[in-house]
């Protein structure tokens, strides 16, 4: 997936930035007036697989496109391996858009 | 008869200022009570399912249940990310030993940008701290700040005398049952009572 930066005719529409919190907080997505903002939080990136990150990207921009928690798949939360949608986003997809 | 239509023309008159006057002062309230203001909500991921008790306990240093006694901070994390601290005193520990008074890091408060526009940035199911008010929070220490980050809206739960008793047990049986993610495991400096039960 490509995020189109900002140019002189197209407005960027999202913002990826990192934080750093003792916390229990992986990511979250912000929606804001102008760009919106997907943040991951290096205090446990640093101790995560590459898997496990791309699970965090896929649900926050699963955030940004609408959709909410759930029960299982890419929208359930928590710390898990998975790099590809599964049914039920897909669903949720064609629902929606 | 000049007199009585004097008299009469005070009266109206008084009637009609008054009458603006309250109008006033109504719209003013009115006006203040429903000021617009905007609400950002956060949409988090974390470590655990927060939806799950054993989850919230098990990758929480402490739990414990608290009064809010004061705001005493408004540290943003960045820009759009405000923060708000509050001084709270521990009445009660369920995991961990805190004690007297501690301050709690919300992750949440109110923004104002360039043209004076308020917004108040707060996670979903998530509620502002209010001074008086009893929660029951699932925290980690924050060594860098010296104050604890609790769950948004998850590790901050407002606790009431009906509710005190219920809740606790039900927070008990968590930690029996608690569950640790692996990951909290390579944080070294973190201190869980019990050591890990992860999930998986």
């Amino acid at each position: 997936m490509n995020i189109a930066p900002d140019t002189w005719a197209t407005y960027e529409d999202l913002t990826f930035k990192d934080i750093l919190e003792q916390s229990t907080l992986l990511g979250y997505y912000q929606k804001l007036t102008g760009s919106d903002i997907i943040a991951f939080n290096v205090f446990n990136f640093m101790k995560m697989t590459n898997d496990e990150r791309k699970k965090v990207a896929l649900h926050e921009m699963g955030h940004a496109l609408g959709f909410g928690h759930h029960d299982s798949g890419i929208m359930r939360q928590g710390r898990f391996s998975m790099t590809e949608l599964d049914e039920h986003i897909k669903e949720d997809y064609y629902e929606l858009y | 008869m000049k007199r009585k239509v004097l008299i009469f023309s005070t009266l109206l008159s008084s009637i009609i200022f008054i009458t603006f006057l309250n109008q006033g002062i109504d719209k003013d309230s009115v006006q203040s009570k429903e000021q617009n203001i905007e609400i950002s909500e956060i949409y988090g991921d974390f470590v655990m399912d927060a939806t799950k008790k054993e989850e919230v306990v098990g990758n929480s240093e402490n739990v414990f249940i608290a009064k809010v006694i004061k705001q005493v901070g408004t540290q943003p994390l960045n820009e759009h990310m405000p923060r708000t601290q509050f001084e709270v005193e521990v009445k009660r520990n369920i995991k961990g030993k805190l004690k007297d008074f501690i301050i709690i890091n919300q992750s949440a408060g109110f923004m104002t940008d360039s043209e004076g526009n308020v917004t108040l940035v707060k996670f979903e199911n998530q509620e502002l701290l209010e001074p008086g008010k009893t929660y029951l929070f699932a925290s980690l220490y924050d060594s860098n700040n010296n104050w604890h980050n609790p769950v948004p809206g998850y590790g901050e739960v407002l606790v009431s005398d009906d509710t005190k008793k219920q809740m606790i047990d039900e927070y008990k049986k968590a930690f029996k049952a608690q569950k640790t993610s692996k990951i909290m495991e390579k944080h070294k400096d973190k201190d869980f009572v019990n050591g890990y039960i992860d999930e998986e």
